[in-house]
C-alpha cells in the first residue's frame, strides 16, 4: 500500500496507509463482509444447536 | 513607547512561562494517569489467572502473579531502565544518531544513584517514565505468569519474571523501541504498540519455560491426547481479560511523546517512540475497532466466551504494531484475524504436548509475530522514524525484527528454566501438585466454606 512521502516532518493531514485511494472502501468492505460472514456462521451454529436439542440430543 | 514595548514583553515572557509550566504539568499528569490505567492490566491479570486456575490452586495462582509485579518493580529500577538506555545501538553500547543512549548516557540518567532516579523538583519526566515503562515490563511477566499455573515454584517463577521483565524485554525495547535502537534505524522496525517487542517477547519466553517446565498432571493421556483442565471460575476469568483491555488504553497511551517538552519530538503534535505523528484520536479508532474484529472472530472460530475475551485482546495486539497508521476498518480485518486464528493456533501446540494453561503462547507471541509482520505488508514505504533519509517499513525489516524479539524471547526463557530445573527450582513437588498448591502452601482459604472440591482431569 506505500507512501508517498519519505520525511514525517513536512506531513500534514490524513497519514493512515491508503489514503484518499480506492482502499479506504476495500477495506471497508472487507470489514463488513467479515462481520456478515461470522453472523452467518454464528446463526448457523445457533439453529443447528436448538435443532440438536429439539432432537433431544 | 519604550516602556510600554518593555512591559509588553515582560507580559509575553510570563504568559510563555505560565504556558510552559502548564505544559509540563499536563505531560507529567498524562504520564502518571497511564500507570494506574495500566495498574488495571494486573488486576486483570490476577483476576484471569486465579479464575483459570483449579479450586485448589487458587490462591497460589494469586501469590505467584502478585510477587511477579513486585519484584519487576524494584528490579527494574536497579538496572532495567538502564538497560533501556545503554542497549539501543547493540552489545557495543555506544551513543546512537539521537545521542539518546549508550553506556555514558545511561550511566548519566538511569543508575539507581542518580539525581534523576528520585524526587527532584527540577525534573518532571524521569519519574513518569520509568514509572510507565515498568509497568510495561511488569506485563510482561504477568503474560508469562499465566501460563506456567498450578506446577511452577514461586522461588523459581520470580527469577524468571525478573530476567524477562527487567532484561529479556527491555533489550528488546532498546533495539526496536527506541529512536536509536539498531532494529530501527538499520531495519525500518516498527512496533508502535509492542505486539513484537513486549508481547511476543513474553510470549515465547513463556514457550521456552513451558518446554522445561511440562503439562499438569493429568493434562496428557498416555497415548499423547490432551484433557480439558476446565477453568474454577470462567466469569471471573473473562472478567480479567476485560480489565485487561481496559488497562491496554493507558499501555498504549503511555506509547506517546506528548508535545511541547524539551524531550519532545514535536512542539505541537503527539509523536510516537520513534518521533512518527500520531494522534490519541487514532488510537481511539483502531484500538476499538482491532478489538472488536478480535472477538467477533474468535466468536465466528470457537462460540466460546473464554476465546472470544481473549480474542478482544488478540484483535489489539494484532493490529498494535500499526496502530498510528493503520485505517480502521484494516485494523477491524486483522483484529478479526488474530480472532479467528487464536483457537487453531493454540491447538496446534496442545497437540505437540504444550500445556498452556491459558492460551499466552498463542494470544501473545504468535499474534503478536502475526501484526508486526503483516504491518511490513501494509505499512511497507512509510517512515521508521522521524528524519530525513530514514528506514522505510519494510516486510524484510519486519521480519527480521520478528526473528529478533523470538530469540529475545524464547532463548533466556529456555536457557533459564532450565538452569533452574537443574538447581530442583522450577516445578513444584508431585504430592503438593495433586494436594493443591493452596493447601500445600498457601496460610488461608480461597472460599473457606466451600464451593466443591476441584476434580481430577482423569477421573
Amino acid at each position: 500500500m506505500g507512501s508517498a512521502f519519505s520525511d514525517w516532518a513536512l506531513f500534514e493531514g490524513p497519514i493512515y496507509m491508503g489514503a484518499n485511494t480506492s482502499w479506504e472502501v476495500i477495506w471497508t468492505l472487507v470489514a463488513a463482509a467479515c462481520c456478515i460472514c461470522a453472523l452467518v456462521v454464528g446463526s448457523r451454529h445457533e439453529l443447528d444447536a436448538y435443532k440438536r436439542m429439539k432432537n433431544g440430543r | 513607547m519604550e516602556e510600554q514595548l518593555a512591559e509588553l514583553a515582560a507580559k509575553i515572557a510570563e504568559l510563555e512561562a505560565a504556558a510552559s509550566v502548564t505544559n509540563t504539568m499536563f505531560a507529567e499528569t498524562y504520564y502518571y494517569l497511564t500507570i494506574p490505567l495500566m495498574i488495571i492490566i494486573h488486576a486483570g491479570f490476577l483476576a484471569y489467572e486465579m479464575g483459570a486456575s483449579r479450586l485448589k490452586n487458587v490462591l497460589a495462582s494469586g501469590v505467584k502473579n502478585i510477587l511477579a509485579f513486585a519484584f519487576v518493580v524494584p528490579t527494574f529500577y536497579f538496572f532495567g531502565w538502564w538497560v533501556y538506555w545503554a542497549f539501543p545501538t547493540g552489545i557495543t553500547f555506544s551513543a546512537g544518531p539521537n545521542g539518546i543512549s549508550g553506556w555514558a548516557y545511561a550511566n548519566e540518567i538511569a543508575l539507581p544513584w542518580v539525581e534523576y532516579m528520585g524526587p527532584n523538583i527540577a525534573d518532571n519526566a524521569s519519574g513518569v517514565f520509568w514509572g510507565a515503562f515498568t509497568l510495561f515490563a511488569a506485563t510482561t511477566a504477568s503474560i508469562m505468569s499465566g501460563a506456567v499455573i498450578e506446577r511452577i515454584q514461586v522461588a523459581g517463577f520470580v527469577i524468571l519474571a525478573i530476567v524477562l521483565g527487567s532484561f529479556a524485554w527491555v533489550v528488546a525495547a532498546a533495539w526496536g523501541w527506541h529512536a536509536d535502537g539498531w532494529l530501527v534505524t538499520q531495519w525500518g522496525v516498527h512496533d508502535f504498540g509492542a505486539a513484537g517487542l513486549v508481547h511476543a517477547v513474553a510470549g515465547f519466553f513463556a514457550l521456552g519455560v513451558l518446554i522445561n517446565l511440562g503439562p499438569r498432571i493429568g493434562k496428557f493421556n498416555a497415548d499423547g491426547s490432551a484433557n480439558h483442565i476446565g477453568a474454577h471460575n470462567l466469569p471471573f476469568t473473562v472478567t480479567g481479560l476485560m480489565l485487561i483491555i481496559v488497562g491496554f488504553w493507558g499501555f498504549l497511551m503511555a506509547c506517546l511523546i506528548v508535545p511541547g517538552e524539551a524531550w519532545s519530538w514535536f512542539g505541537d503534535k503527539f509523536a510516537t517512540i520513534y518521533g512518527t505523528p500520531i494522534t490519541l484520536s487514532a488510537l481511539s479508532f483502531n484500538i476499538l475497532m482491532g478489538f472488536a474484529g478480535g472477538i467477533i472472530g474468535a466468536w465466528m472460530v470457537t462460540r466460546d466466551p473464554f476465546w472470544m475475551m481473549s480474542g478482544g485482546l488478540a484483535g489489539i495486539i494484532a493490529c498494535a504494531s500499526g496502530l498510528d497508521i493503520y485505517w480502521p476498518p484494516l485494523a477491524f480485518a486483522m483484529g478479526f484475524a488474530g480472532g479467528a486464528l487464536l483457537k487453531p493456533c493454540a491447538a496446534f501446540l496442545e497437540k505437540r504436548g504444550i500445556d498452556d494453561a491459558v492460551g499466552a503462547v498463542t494470544v501473545h507471541g504468535t499474534i503478536g509475530l502475526f501484526g508486526l509482520i503483516m504491518l511490513g505488508i501494509w505499512g511497507s514505504g512509510y517512515p521508521a522514524l522521524q528524519g530525513e533519509g530514514v528506514p522505510t517499513i519494510s516486510l524484510i525489516g519486519q521480519i527480521v525484527g520478528a526473528v529478533v524479539f523470538f530469540l529475545l524471547g524464547f532463548v533466556p526463557g529456555y536457557v533459564v528454566s532450565l538452569i533452574l530445573k537443574g538447581f530442583g527450582l522450577l516445578r513444584v513437588g508431585e504430592e503438593a501438585e495433586i494436594a493443591g498448591l493452596d493447601t500445600a502452601k498457601v496460610p488461608v482459604a480461597a472460599y473457606p466454606e466451600g464451593i466443591g472440591a476441584s476434580a481430577h482431569p482423569a477421573e
